[in-house]
C-alpha cells in the first residue's frame, strides 16, 4: 500500500490491521513454520538455489491476512 | 443494583489506575455511591495515587480470606461524597483460589454501591483473569502506541467468554496537534481497529503528575484533563441506558 510522505498513522493502522487479523486466525505458527520449510525445500529442488537467497511469504486471498 | 467496571488494558503504564482514580473521585462529585477495589495483589497503587496509603488497616486479601468485615475494609475518601476504596494486598498470592469469594463480595458491593471500579494488573495472567471474571462492563485503556493497540486487542479477544457484555475503549495520552498531522493514531482509526466505541480521550497533562505527587485526583485542580475525566464520568453514566446498539458490543 502506498502513503502520502508523512501518513504515519495510516501505516500504524495498517500493520496492526494485520496483527489484529492473525491473532483471530485458527493456525498454529509452528505448522506455518513447517508449511514454509516444505515450500523453500522444494523451491531450492526445482530452481537449484539454497534456501537463504530468497524468501517465502504467505497471503491468504480471501482477505489479505499475511500470516 | 451497581453495576461493576473493569478497567484493563494489557500492557502496563497506561493509565487504567490514575483514570480509575479519576472516574471514581468524578462518579462521587455526580453523586453516584462508588468503590474501587485494586486488584494488583503485590503491587497496589491507587491507594497511593488517591492519598489514602496512611488509612489501611484491611486489605482486599483480608477479606477474601474473611479476617475482616467488609465496613472494615473499606476506606471513606473524606474529600468526595460518596467515594471508597478497597486496595490490594501487599502479599503477591495466586489468586485463582479465591474467585468464588471475590464473586461473592463483589455481589454484595453491588447491592450497595452504584459503581464498583476493578483496577485489573497489567498482562493476561491470573491476575487479569481474577479482576475480569466478576465484571458485567469493561472499559480497556490504551494509548496511541501501536504496542498498546497490539495487546488491547489481544485483551478484547480474551473478554470474550467471560460475562462481560459491554466493552469501550479510553483513549490516554492522546494529542489532537499530533493526530491532525497524521503522526498518531486518530480516535476514528482506533474505532475502526476495534469495532467498539471509544468512550472519549484524555490529553497528556502535567499536572496529573502533580496531582499524584500531592496524592490527590487530578478532577480536584483546574486542567484540560480535569475536563475530560468529568466528561468521561458522565459519558459512562448516559452511556448506561443508551439502546441505540451502537453503544453496546456484542460478542456473539
Amino acid at each position: 500500500m502506498i502513503f502520502h510522505k508523512s501518513d504515519y498513522s495510516s501505516i500504524a493502522k495498517e500493520r496492526l490491521k494485520i496483527m489484529m487479523e492473525s491473532d483471530t486466525l485458527e493456525y498454529s505458527s509452528k505448522d506455518i513454520a513447517q508449511l514454509k520449510k516444505e515450500i523453500s525445500a522444494l523451491v531450492s529442488r526445482y530452481f537449484d538455489t539454497p534456501a537463504d537467497l530468497f524468501e517465502i511469504r504467505i497471503t491468504l486471498k480471501q482477505n489479505q491476512k499475511r500470516v | 443494583m451497581g453495576e461493576i467496571i473493569v478497567f484493563t488494558s494489557g500492557k502496563g503504564g497506561v493509565g487504567k489506575t490514575t483514570t480509575i482514580a479519576n472516574i471514581g473521585a468524578g462518579l462521587s462529585q455526580l453523586d453516584k455511591k462508588v468503590v474501587m477495589l485494586d486488584t494488583d495483589m503485590g503491587l497496589r497503587n491507587l491507594d497511593v495515587v488517591m492519598g489514602l496509603e496512611d488509612r489501611i488497616n484491611y486489605n482486599l486479601l483480608d477479606l477474601l480470606e474473611n479476617r475482616c468485615r467488609l465496613n472494615q475494609a473499606l476506606i471513606k475518601d473524606k474529600r468526595f461524597p460518596n467515594l471508597f476504596l478497597i486496595p490490594a494486598s501487599l502479599k503477591n498470592v495466586p489468586l485463582g483460589q479465591y474467585e468464588r469469594a471475590f464473586a461473592i463480595l463483589t455481589e454484595q458491593l453491588k447491592s450497595e454501591f452504584d459503581y464498583c471500579l476493578i483496577d485489573c494488573p497489567a498482562g493476561i495472567d491470573q491476575g487479569f483473569h481474577f479482576a475480569t471474571s466478576v465484571a458485567d462492563r469493561a472499559i480497556i485503556l490504551i494509548t496511541p502506541h501501536i504496542s498498546a493497540v497490539k495487546d488491547a486487542s489481544r485483551v478484547l479477544h480474551l473478554l470474550n467468554g467471560t460475562k462481560i457484555n459491554k466493552v469501550e475503549l479510553i483513549i490516554n495520552e492522546y494529542d489532537e496537534k499530533l493526530v491532525r498531522k497524521k503522526y498518531m493514531l486518530s480516535k476514528n482509526d482506533i474505532e475502526e481497529l476495534f469495532d467498539i466505541p471509544v468512550l472519549g480521550t484524555i490529553p497528556h497533562d502535567y499536572k496529573v503528575i502533580i496531582s499524584q505527587n500531592k496524592g490527590i485526583p487530578v478532577v480536584t485542580m483546574h486542567s484540560k484533563a480535569t475536563r475530560r475525566f468529568m466528561y468521561l464520568s458522565k459519558q459512562m453514566i448516559t452511556d448506561c441506558s443508551c439502546a441505540e446498539g451502537a453503544y453496546a458490543y456484542d460478542f456473539s
